[in-house]
């Protein structure tokens, strides 16, 4: 069903937004109906738009004008979604309390569900580093908020944290004081890593260490507004510019924290991702709808090997 | 008889809501700070018995050694289990999710019965979950404590609130709030296969009730607000009949929940609003 399109609102606060979205660019919705939508990520070997419906314990993908298609279900609530190198589906597992990994024979390998021996919280959402670790925000959302919980809903830890999870090993904390760590997402050359903090509404940014761990993560900028919608989601284009989901839409800054606008979206936003085969779409997925726009400039690649 | 009223423990960040007895230790919520807390009478302290409770309010022994806690900040009711865990139940009544559990008391099978009332502050996430049309006593039941079922109880209530089973467990008081006018209802329901098959008008209560305990000889004690600023809080004490035996002020305005306790069974310990916890007793 061709949807009708909507003309793209935007609020430019700097002309550098005007290097990212096209004249007249508009929103087109791609699907609709889930309870609470999130995950979105983008399978540059399948050519798949890949997001969940957190409440309706479902992982969806979608490819260009074919219907929507059940990935996982159950999904023990999935919420991030990414891919690793091999084009292996990772997710955050929200009310599982994992991390897992979705295998070529559909059974699921869980990366991480433990620290120092004691239960996480609920992974929030996830980023893979060049080198394969897996970065992931750890709030305790999904044993408080209604409906969105597993088998335990008890918290052990005394802290939200972020962490680096490579398969096998032990995961490292790398920050511990965050109120609510949600989105994240590498800098270009990955020597930043951006995390955004839900309850204080705003993005820090710390510096990646040579052993993959983050230096201390200072503020990078605060998001505005009083519309449906807090720090949420978050990635990164080809010219270092953070996009983040807050008030009313996606907000958008340069390299050097100041903002150069938002793109005003219906409903409320959670996540986004940056898809299609020249990374050009920004994929926004809102609390019931998925919609698209297509930017002028790329977002980074997920890379998948031999497909980028 | 007059009673002698100590101050226990009182919290700055909040209000103090469900208690239990477990027969060596008081535990009691602070509602707001997410804390259940453990007061042991032989050593007169106050412990944390679990953190990170989720607005848990109302708490109940399950009889099978767990503890039933009704969390505001979910609208659910879980199990807490010795081993630290906290597992759901059913949350859904007829396909809906449930309001927000606000007393709690449980029955000779081991099932939990519920006020389930509509509540100021939302719960936690998103506000997509709308509340039932009815505020009503909901019954949480399992054969195996890994299945749950979820029953509507009370058709005919509008705005349930403390409830408490005789200790034959063939009868469950409830009490009833008309927050428009500040009064209330005691009700007694006689129960048959564990269900209400009658109603009985107790009493009418000037103020606003909440938690009910009932002592071995079936008499009933009802946590009743101050109507208004500066006045006290009672305890109104009622027979099985629901003849007023005697009235007892406090020194908080809204008391929420009491329970009895210490190795005697001789006295009441009352939760409050203002984030007291009182013990009285009986004056020599």
């Amino acid at each position: 069903m061709n949807e009708p399109l909507i003309s793209l609102e935007i609020d430019m606060n700097a002309p550098g937004l005007s290097r990212i979205l096209k004249q007249g660019a508009t929103l087109e919705r791609m699907a609709t109906g889930m309870k609470f939508g999130e995950g979105p990520v983008w399978n540059s070997r399948e050519d798949a738009f890949y997001w969940v419906d957190i409440v309706g314990n479902t992982i969806w993908k979608k490819r260009g004008s074919e219907r929507a298609q059940v990935v996982v279900r159950p999904s023990g609530k999935a919420n991030g979604l990414t891919f690793d190198r091999q084009g292996r589906l990772l997710a955050a597992g929200w009310a599982g309390r994992n991390i897992w990994r979705l295998e070529p024979d559909g059974s699921r390998t869980v990366l991480c569900s433990e620290y120092k021996g004691r239960r996480i919280n609920s992974p929030n959402d996830l980023v893979v580093k060049s080198d394969g670790a897996i970065y992931f925000t750890d709030p305790s959302g999904a044993l408080n908020n209604v409906d969105m919980g597993g088998d335990d809903v008890q918290r052990y830890l005394d802290f939200h944290g972020v962490y680096r999870v490579v398969e096998g090993h032990e995961p490292e904390l790398l920050a511990d004081d965050f109120v609510y760590p949600n989105g994240l997402a590498f800098s270009v050359d990955e020597s930043l890593l951006y995390i955004n903090d839900t309850r204080q509404n705003l993005i820090r940014v710390g510096k990646v260490q040579p052993d993959g761990r983050i230096g201390k993560a200072t503020l990078f900028a605060r998001l505005q507004g009083t519309e449906p919608g807090r720090a949420d989601g978050l990635k990164v284009d080809t010219a270092g510019n953070v996009y983040c989901t807050g008030p009313g839409g996606v907000h958008v800054f340069s390299p050097d924290g100041s903002q150069l606008g938002r793109i005003k979206v219906p409903g409320h936003p959670t996540n986004i991702a940056f898809g299609d085969r020249d990374w050009r779409a920004l994929y926004i997925v809102t609390q019931t709808c998925v919609f698209r726009t297509r930017l002028a400039l790329a977002g980074l690649p997920v890379a998948l090997s031999g497909s980028v | 008889m007059s009673w002698h009223i100590r101050t226990i423990h009182r919290v700055d960040n909040g209000s103090l809501g469900g208690l239990l007895w477990n027969g060596t230790r008081l535990l009691f919520s602070a509602v707001e700070a997410s804390v259940i807390y453990a007061f042991d009478p032989t050593e007169d302290q106050v412990v944390v018995w679990r953190a990170y409770t989720n607005r848990s309010n109302a708490i109940a022994e399950d009889g099978r050694g767990a503890v039933f806690a009704g969390q505001e900040g979910a609208r659910r009711v879980v199990r807490l289990l010795p081993d630290g865990s906290a597992v759901q139940t059913e949350t859904r009544l007829e396909g809906q999710l449930h309001n927000f559990p606000r007393h709690i008391a449980v029955d000779r099978a081991g099932s939990a019965w519920f006020s389930d009332c509509y509540h100021p502050q939302p719960a936690s996430g998103p506000q997509i979950f709308p509340l039932l049309t009815h505020q009503s006593v909901l019954r949480l039941s399992s054969n195996d404590s890994k299945r749950w079922t979820l029953a509507r109880m009370t058709v005919d209530t509008s705005a349930p609130r403390g409830l408490a089973f005789s200790p034959t467990k063939d009868r469950l008081y409830l009490a009833e709030v008309d927050m428009a006018q500040s009064v209330s209802r005691l009700y007694a329901y006689t129960l048959a296969d564990d269900k209400p098959v009658q109603k009985i008008h107790l009493a009418d209560i000037n103020g606003v009730a909440e938690g009910i305990c009932v002592d071995d000889d079936n008499r009933a004690y009802v946590c009743v607000g101050g109507k208004a600023e500066g006045e006290c809080g009672t305890i109104q004490v009622f027979a099985c009949d629901g003849v007023s035996l005697s009235v007892h002020e406090l020194p908080v305005r809204t008391p929420f929940a009491c329970a009895l306790g210490d190795a005697d069974m001789k006295s009441l310990y009352i939760t409050s609003a203002e984030g007291v916890l009182l013990r009285a007793r009986a004056s020599a």
